[in-house]
Parts: structure tokens; sequence; C-alpha cells
């Protein structure tokens, strides 16, 4: 180890952004609605005694499902399509296969099915799809997209027929889906989607949402200025060892024992520093949809102003498996599969967005 | 830590510097980074072929098993390379260590060769790795549907 590797390949990229929600411009609400496939959630308050009883509301809403066994053919079904895929927002994620070795499928909000297949499984297929970014010559992945909301993707027209006949006669694909449904239309309900594929003969239970909440008795937290991400003055800390601060805090490290000359661990919250009686932090597993996500984004800009605390931050973590990270940017598994981004929302409406993906995926 | 990008692109002010200054906003800043960022951080576990009594690891135990893995593959000096662990999880051994993104792989080959301690055949899982700590929060691999 006393020769570094400078070459080795890197393992994730960051991006970070400094806005202001006020901003015409400033593009939040797109980067969250694009990322469509969430797993996880968390928010940490410092200086709150309590967390607000209402933040919770729009993530406990969530009605996800996991069907089991649901062959792609069913997907593309005329009834199917016309019941759910063009009356709302589907999002359907297969989910115990892993991107980089085994087929993974993805239906978007926006009617995109997008199929990450294997050399084998793409030959037998036959329908024609592109190279993916991800691997090399062994581990040689394909993608496929088919858009089933075209108004020529219809039975009897010649496109849908060779889609149909690939899925039922030259192989038979099947995944366990992970889905939510927001429909278009307030009056029905989202658990619709669940009596379809159940009168059609599937298992689809609902997906129970973890929840888990953790407060702090005086933490020291790092202190930040909106107007200061780099951290040059030095009354505030750097933005970059920031997000390590938080990412301490998300993975329940004890910083309370460390010091810089510990055996274990030199690893200490950056200074400046300051000392919070209470913080609280609390985190929702499942599958989450963009628009509870807004709708916790919302009410975290309310708290931060009402109660006078310095900050509040918002992580969101992506399926590692899933095939698109932002919109239709492909995403892949190589050491890891990360697509996450954090807010750190200020009361003066400033913001910081951390962006953090995989190194072999497409930038945000 | 001295935050130092390989390659970095810096797009400030962009399309909002007038308007911004305007109203006496903040500037729009996006900084991204495709190089090396400073640390890497591996999620590791070390599991033993017979059973092992919990509390014989701790984890000064680990950390010097860690080094111990280092040493035997890369020698003497190796031994002077930062690592942390940054969390240790006494039950099933499993700990969250950060080293310097530059000798990430140096590391993680050290625990891969590592086999047997104190004539008990052991070995290390990589669970999980990432250039942000914060993704090790959760792992969408470990959903339950029960």
């Amino acid at each position: 180890m006393a020769a570094p590797m400078k070459h080795a390949a890197p393992v994730g990229k960051l991006v970070f952004e400094k806005s202001n929600f006020n901003d015409k411009k400033s593009r939040h609400l797109q980067h969250i609605t694009d990322h469509y496939f969430n797993y996880s959630v968390e928010t940490m308050l410092p200086g709150c005694e309590f967390l607000p009883s209402d933040i919770q509301v729009p993530l406990t809403e969530v009605e996800a499902f996991v069907s089991y066994k649901v062959p792609l053919a069913e997907i593309i079904k005329p009834d199917f399509l016309q019941a759910f895929v063009k009356r709302g927002k589907l999002y359907m994620l297969s989910h115990g296969m892993q991107i980089d070795t085994q087929d993974c499928a993805a239906l978007l909000p926006t009617g995109i099915l997008i199929l990450s297949l294997t050399k084998d499984s793409y030959e037998q297929l036959g329908l024609e799809g592109k190279v993916a970014n991800f691997g090399d010559k062994k581990t040689c992945k394909y993608v496929i997209e088919i858009n089933v909301k075209d108004h020529t993707f219809v039975p009897g027209k010649k496109r849908y027929e060779r889609i149909k006949r690939c899925l039922t006669e030259h192989l038979q694909l099947t995944f366990d889906f992970l889905l939510t449904w927001c429909p278009g239309d307030a009056k029905v309900s989202p658990a619709s989607v669940q009596c379809y594929f159940q009168c059609n003969g599937f298992l689809c239970n609902r997906l129970p949402i973890m929840r888990k909440q953790k407060d702090y008795e005086d933490l020291a937290i790092p202190v930040i200025s909106s107007d200061n991400p780099t951290g040059e003055a030095e009354s505030c800390c750097d933005s970059m060892e920031f997000y390590e601060w938080l990412g301490a805090c998300a993975t329940e490290v004890d910083l309370s024992a460390t010091s810089l000359d510990s055996y274990t661990s030199s690893y200490i919250c950056p200074a400046p520093r300051e000392l919070k009686d209470r913080c609280v932090t609390w985190t929702s597993k499942g599958m989450l949809t963009c628009a509870s996500i807004i709708d916790v984004l919302t009410k975290l800009r309310q708290i931060v102003q009402k109660m006078n605390l310095p900050w509040v931050s918002l992580t969101v973590h992506g399926f590692m498996d899933c095939p698109v990270s932002w919109g239709q940017r492909e995403h892949s598994f190589y050491n890891n599969g990360d697509n996450l981004y954090t807010f750190v929302i200020f009361p003066n409406n400033d913001y910081w967005l951390y962006s953090a993906i995989g190194s072999k995926d497409v930038c945000v | 830590m001295h935050w130092r990008p390989m390659q970095k692109h810096w797009r400030v002010g962009g399309h909002l510097a007038v308007s911004h200054d305007f109203l006496g906003m903040g500037m729009y800043e996006k900084q991204v980074s495709k190089g090396h960022l400073p640390y890497c951080y591996l999620k590791v576990r070390l599991d033993f072929e017979e059973d092992v009594d919990p509390t014989d690891i701790d984890i000064i135990i680990f950390k010097h098993i860690v080094l111990q893995a280092v040493q035997s593959l890369f020698g003497e000096a190796a031994s002077c390379t930062p690592i942390d662990v940054l969390k240790y999880r006494q039950t099933n051994r499993e700990a969250i260590l950060r080293v310097s993104s530059r000798y990430f792989t140096k590391l993680w080959a050290s625990l891969t060769w590592y086999s047997c301690y104190s004539e008990q055949s052991c070995a290390f899982r990589v669970l999980q790795v990432s250039s942000h700590l914060m993704a090790l929060a959760a792992n969408s691999r470990q959903l339950s549907l029960a």
C-alpha cells in the first residue's frame, strides 16, 4: 500500500448544485420527478425536539404493491395499457434481479418499457436494442426501449404483433414487479392495479413501508452557510465535509467516541461545529412515489422557517438494480449501484443538492 | 479533509447571474466531480467457518485484523496507511471502513486474501462499496417483501 494506485477506476461520481427554491429556473422539482424509483427517504432535523406529526403523512399514504411472476406479455395487453398506463402514472420495477448479471425491466410513468438484458436473453428475444454503456465483452448487456404509450402500439399493427410474438413465443420473460400507480382521476383508488393483477390470477400483495426514527441528544453539528459551500471562510464548513458528516449520521456512526488520535478511527465531526440539544432523524423504506417526496420537501421548507432551524436535510436513495437513474439515463451496477440525492434546505430558501451516481452512469 | 476532484467543471452564475444579482439572491453553482473522490467506504463482514463467541472480537481486535490483512499482502510500510473503522457491530462483526480512494483497491485485495485469524478459517465479505458514505445508509438489495 506504500505505492498508491493512482490510475484505479473511480468508484462514483458526485454532482453538487447550489440554488434557490424561488428561482424560476430552479430544477428541484424536475430533479425529484425524474428520479422515478425511490427506495428510501431520510430526513434530518437538527435542533428539533420532536418530529412534526404531519411530515410523515405523505409517505404513509403511498400504496405500493409487489406482484409475483408477471410475464412481460401481460403488461403490453391493450386492457392493461388503457386502464393504467394511459390513465395515470404507473411505476413498475423488477425485483430480486441483479442488473449487473441478470435481466431487469422497468416501466416508466412516461410509458417507456425498458429491458436491460444479458446477451443470451437479448439474442433469444430477437428485438432490436442497443449495447449498454456498462460492461465489457464478457458481461455485455443490451437495452431495449419500447414506447407502450405510442398511438401505433395497438393490436393489429406490425410492431405490436412482433413484440407480442417475441415476448410470448421466443422468450417468456417473467419478473416479480414492484409497482405503484398514481391515477389521473382522484376518484380512482391506486389499489385498482392490485385488483387487476389479482383478477388475472397473479399474487399481488401490498408492499409494507418500513419506518424508523432516531433521536439524538447533545449532538455536535457542523456549522454551514448556504452562501459559502466551499468553506473558504473559517466560520463555516465545506459542503463536501458536511456531506460526509450527513452520511456518518445516516449510517449511525458514533461520533461521540472518536477523536483524531484514536486507534480505530480518526474521523471526527468537521469544524466549526455547534452543539444541539436535540436532533431528530427518520427514515422510510419501501417504494415511494415522486409526488410524496415533493410533499415532504414542501413541508420541510415550511418547518425550517417556522421552527427556525439552521437547515434540514432530505435524502432519497434509488434502487440499485434500476435500469435508469434520472429520466431515461442508463444506470448500472459496477462497484455499486448508487443513485441518490440529498437536499439541504436553508431557511432563506437556498438549497444545496448533492446527486451521487455510480462510476459508469451518465452524469446528471 | 481537503477536497480536490481530479476533473471538475465549474459553472458559476450561468444563466441566472443577472436576475440573481438584481434580487440579491445567491448565485447558481454547479460542481461535477467525475474523478476520484477523497475517500472510499466499504461495508464488510468478517465470517468465521466455525462459531466464534461475538465478544471475542471487539473493535480494537477487528482493526488489528484489518491491518494484519493489509500487512500480510503489501508489507510493513502498508500499515502506515490510515484506515478508519467508522462503525463496528460486534454481534455479527460487520463494519464500515474508510480509506483514501488511492488505496481502496489494495485494501479490498488485502481483505479478499485474508483467510485465517488465530488458526481459525475466516473470510471478509465485502457487502457494499461506495465513494459516498451516505450511500451505505440504504441497500435496496436487502428489501424485504415480508
